[in-house]
């Protein structure tokens, strides 16, 4: 029997990027709890407006009259809290001693695991409202996300202004109970505003595009698991796990819930009543500005010297160098599907007449291809290099020691991988100018979900991006997202039947730093009435 | 012999702890436990430098003042842990009880008579001979003396530890056989000979023919001679198994071949060459073969890959 999830106990943001369906904008609130039965108002007053994970009817097909469904909101809202924020909205110590101790620390307190102090000390780098090395005073406790559609010009709907009002005034009813934290390297302080990158179209009105501030089109191969889409079955190609018959099922979906079980078929301990775990999830909120000048010019100069030594022009240069950092190209397609420009060039092409003519088949094809790829052809990563940022991120069947083996039956497909996977939401903030200097405030939100920070998301960071062993590597980080060092490279691997030698890139100065973050609980809706409500009872 | 294995001695020593009161000789006021004091000398030697940060404290690894020791590491073993119950089949404990000797309601709980300092190192060696061990920790023991003295003052046999000579020999008498030595530079299989298993198994073979042969024409024939070949296989054949065994053996604990430029100077210089290609490889890569040839020269010269003493990594510097 195929899972069946309670999808209006869960919150929508962890099924869900928001993102991509149709929100394109977003409004990142923390709050500060001081008085505990504040708090809880607080979030009762919230938790039913809360948006859950019930699918909205599509608008071209509206439901049949009678039948209860979920409206799609204009603006949705989510809750997740701190370790601090659920010790000040009193709930249990018997069930809090249940939470794992990575969450407890908090992300400030697990910098130097991460990486984050560098290029320098996050309590100078992070935004002030992180609250880094401050008083209990200031400490975050409550997240509240809003995501919100827009209008044709643009700019986010009305909605979102008239929420960001209740809520503010909301926290001013309290009476000093309940504070909305100031501090946001923000165009306002007192929030975190996003917003997808926009295209301005020929009649005057906007589209938003699904790219980050380098240009690359982002968030593609998110994982797919166990009741996340039972009506889609071939979903789990190329984004579940696959076995060593080389078929793709879904992943567990207790890599990403609380309370089912997970890859090594357990339900992993979780604080108690399982109420208050069962259907929550963790989150690690990522504030990652982008050096999109340092970018620009380190690709340009390198460029340069790519184009001499593989006999290419420049521009055709810069386009390879920056799909081999990323193993995909600008537009998603990967470095397997297209190995070298001129391959990028036709997949273009294709798209581009598919488009045209309205083949959704073909389109469907190139979509899926976008994710239905593994790395047992290219094990030299002639294709796509070994510490490429796509390879790093989800290793898929790469790191299988048996991966060569003639023997199929001894293969063990993405077995090492599926217990280090994420959902990848957020959006990107703020605006580039074009490159002329990294001093503004531009790039990206991530909200890293995954039921284990520590096995899954501290570990891809920590061990994937930040170090290069399990790629034979040695200390080589992710050439776009790792700490680089001063004798920071990045070896980009030749065709043998090429003639050419291999590239390095060396030099590479900081392209991404973080600004902010913290560890958040998202629980399910029944652990938001039971902490709502203080009636969380662990016996 | 395990404790040498692939060109590397693996040392592992269990050097007892004293338990008598230890008084600190900085203050009348700060009595404590040997153990106590020996985690403190311990805790406060200098690590490896590990990484970049590390190594601008400059403060190194006092084993890195030894040019053959590649790994050395402490540790304080207050106890054996203990394990739970043995297992009991409870159809025997109801015999057992049946006959009026039941099972013991508790276990004995076994423990050390002390705590013990562990000492484990791996170091370049020619043999596993003794004189090979005492050599090595007799030049340890010149090359930093106060550390040593620092620890061993908290153990038993300190009296012993008059001079390089004695602390070797107290090794020595306080060594263990490393069962596990954990060998890492043979990155390909070693060059082996494999056994020849027909010779080896050459007289069990004869033994069992003798054996065969003689029972059955013995039990055909009756004459006395068939009897004699079939007695005489049925010692030949147990006698056999026991040399092939004793061969298989003998094989089996000859050491690996020292793996080529294993010893701490050439890794280091490996260490080092690796790192200095990689930055020449950057600098010069898409040069004409003119400027490459000329840049490479000054590459030999500069970094002398032949010479595996100067220039290197550093010892204890932890850097790929």
């Amino acid at each position: 029997m195929t899972k069946l999830l309670d999808l209006a106990d869960i919150q929508g943001n962890i099924l869900t990027a928001y993102g991509k369906m149709g929100f394109p904008h977003g409004r990142f609130l923390l709050v500060h709890v001081d008085k505990p039965q504040a708090g809880r108002t607080f979030v009762e007053l919230l938790r039913r407006r809360v948006t859950t994970a019930l699918r909205w009817p599509s608008d071209r097909k509206p439901n049949p009259p009678g039948k209860i469904y979920q409206r799609r909101p204009e603006v949705t809202i989510n809750l997740a809290f701190t370790f601090w924020g659920l010790l000040a909205l009193q709930v249990p110590i018997r069930t809090l001693r249940g939470l794992p101790d990575e969450f407890i620390d908090g992300m400030a307190a697990r910098a130097d695991i991460l990486g984050d102090n560098f290029p320098h000390r996050i309590k100078a780098s992070w935004d002030p409202v992180w609250n880094v090395d401050g008083g209990s005073d200031g400490a975050v406790h409550i997240l509240v996300t809003l995501n919100a559609q827009m209008n044709a010009d643009g700019s986010p709907v009305a909605a979102l202004e008239d929420i960001t009002r209740e809520i503010t005034a909301l926290c001013d009813a309290m009476d000093d109970g309940v504070r909305l934290l100031h501090g946001h390297r923000s165009p306002d302080p007192r929030w975190q505003d996003l917003s997808a990158l926009m295209e301005a179209q020929a009649d005057g009105t906007k589209r938003p595009l699904p790219i980050e501030h380098f240009g690359f089109v982002d968030a593609i191969g998110d994982p797919v698991f166990e009741g996340q889409k039972p009506d889609e079955p071939h979903a789990a190609i190329g984004q579940g796990k696959l076995l060593g018959d080389q078929s793709w099922v879904p992943l567990a979906t207790g890599e990403f819930l609380l309370g089912h079980p997970d890859e090594s078929q357990e339900i992993a301990g979780a604080p108690m009543p399982l109420d208050f775990s069962r259907n929550g999830t963790f989150v690690a909120y990522r504030k990652l500005h982008q050096n999109v000048a340092a970018w620009n010019a380190s690709m340009a100069t390198l460029a340069k010297r790519f184009a001499a030594v593989m006999e290419v022009p420049e521009p055709e240069a810069e386009e390879t160098l920056k799909a081999k950092m990323a193993g995909r190209w600008r537009d998603g397609t990967t470095l397997i599907a297209a190995p070298d420009f001129a391959a990028w060039q036709a997949v273009r092409e294709k798209r581009l007449a598919a488009e045209k003519a309205g083949d959704t088949v073909t389109l469907a094809a190139l979509n899926r291809a976008l994710v239905d790829f593994t790395f047992a052809d290219d094990q030299s990563g002639a294709k796509c290099p070994i510490g490429a940022h796509l390879r790093r991120a989800n290793t898929r069947d790469m790191l299988d020691p048996h991966l060569t083996s003639a023997n199929k039956a001894e293969r063990n497909g993405s077995v090492l991988n599926n217990r280090r996977r994420m959902l990848r939401r957020g959006l990107p903030y703020g605006a580039h100018n074009e490159g002329a200097d990294d001093a503004g405030e531009h790039g990206i939100v991530l909200l890293a979900t995954c039921a284990n920070l520590f096995r899954q998301f501290e570990f891809v960071q920590q061990q994937w991006m930040q170090y290069g062993l399990d790629f034979n590597a040695g200390n080589d980080t992710c050439p776009i997202v790792g700490n680089h060092g001063a004798e920071a490279k990045f070896v980009i691997p030749a065709d043998p039947a090429s003639g050419k030698p291999p590239f390095f890139c060396g030099g590479l100065p900081q392209f991404v730093e973080t600004r902010g973050g913290e560890y958040f609980f998202t629980p399910s809706m029944t652990a938001l009435r039971m902490i709502a409500t203080g009636v969380v009872d662990p016996t | 012999m395990p404790n040498f294995d692939g060109g590397h001695y693996f040392l592992t020593a269990l050097i007892p702890v004293r338990t008598d009161p230890c008084q600190d000789p900085r203050s009348t006021e700060s009595i404590t436990s040997h153990t106590h004091a020996l985690r403190e000398v311990l805790a406060s030697l200098p690590t490896a430098l590990q990484s970049p940060a590390t190594e601008k404290i400059g403060v190194n690894s006092p084993f890195a003042r030894c040019g053959r020791t590649h790994f050395a590491r402490f540790a304080v073993l207050d106890d054996v842990a203990f394990n739970g119950r043995a297992q009991q089949d409870p159809i025997w404990a109801r015999l057992r009880a049946a006959i009026g000797r039941p099972y013991p309601v508790t276990d004995a709980v076994d423990s050390l008579p002390c705590p013990y300092l562990i000492v484990v190192a791996d170091f370049d060696a020619d043999d596993g001979e003794a004189e090979t061990l005492e050599g090595w920790a007799r030049n340890l023991f010149a090359v930093m003396e106060p550390e040593w003295r620092a620890i061993l003052q908290h153990c038993h046999g300190y009296e012993r530890v008059a001079g390089a000579a004695g602390f070797a020999r107290l090794l020595r008498a306080c060594q263990v056989e490393t069962t596990m030595p954990f060998n890492d530079y043979w990155s390909v299989a070693p060059p082996f000979k494999p056994l020849d298993l027909l010779r080896t198994l050459a007289p069990a073979i004869t033994g069992l023919v003798m054996l065969l042969l003689g029972g059955v024409v013995w039990a055909l024939h009756g004459a006395p001679f068939w009897r004699y070949l079939t007695q005489i296989g049925a010692l030949v054949l147990p006698a056999g198994l026991l040399w092939a065994w004793f061969v298989v053996m003998r094989e089996g604990k000859k050491p690996f071949p020292t793996a080529p430029r294993s010893d701490l100077q050439s890794v280091l210089k490996a260490l080092y060459l690796q790192q200095q290609f990689t930055r020449f490889a950057i600098a010069q890569q898409g040069m004409g073969p003119a400027t490459l040839h000329a840049a490479f020269a000054t590459f030999l010269a500069t970094h002398q890959p032949g010479n595996p003493a100067l220039p290197t990594q550093p010892r204890g510097v932890v850097r790929s």
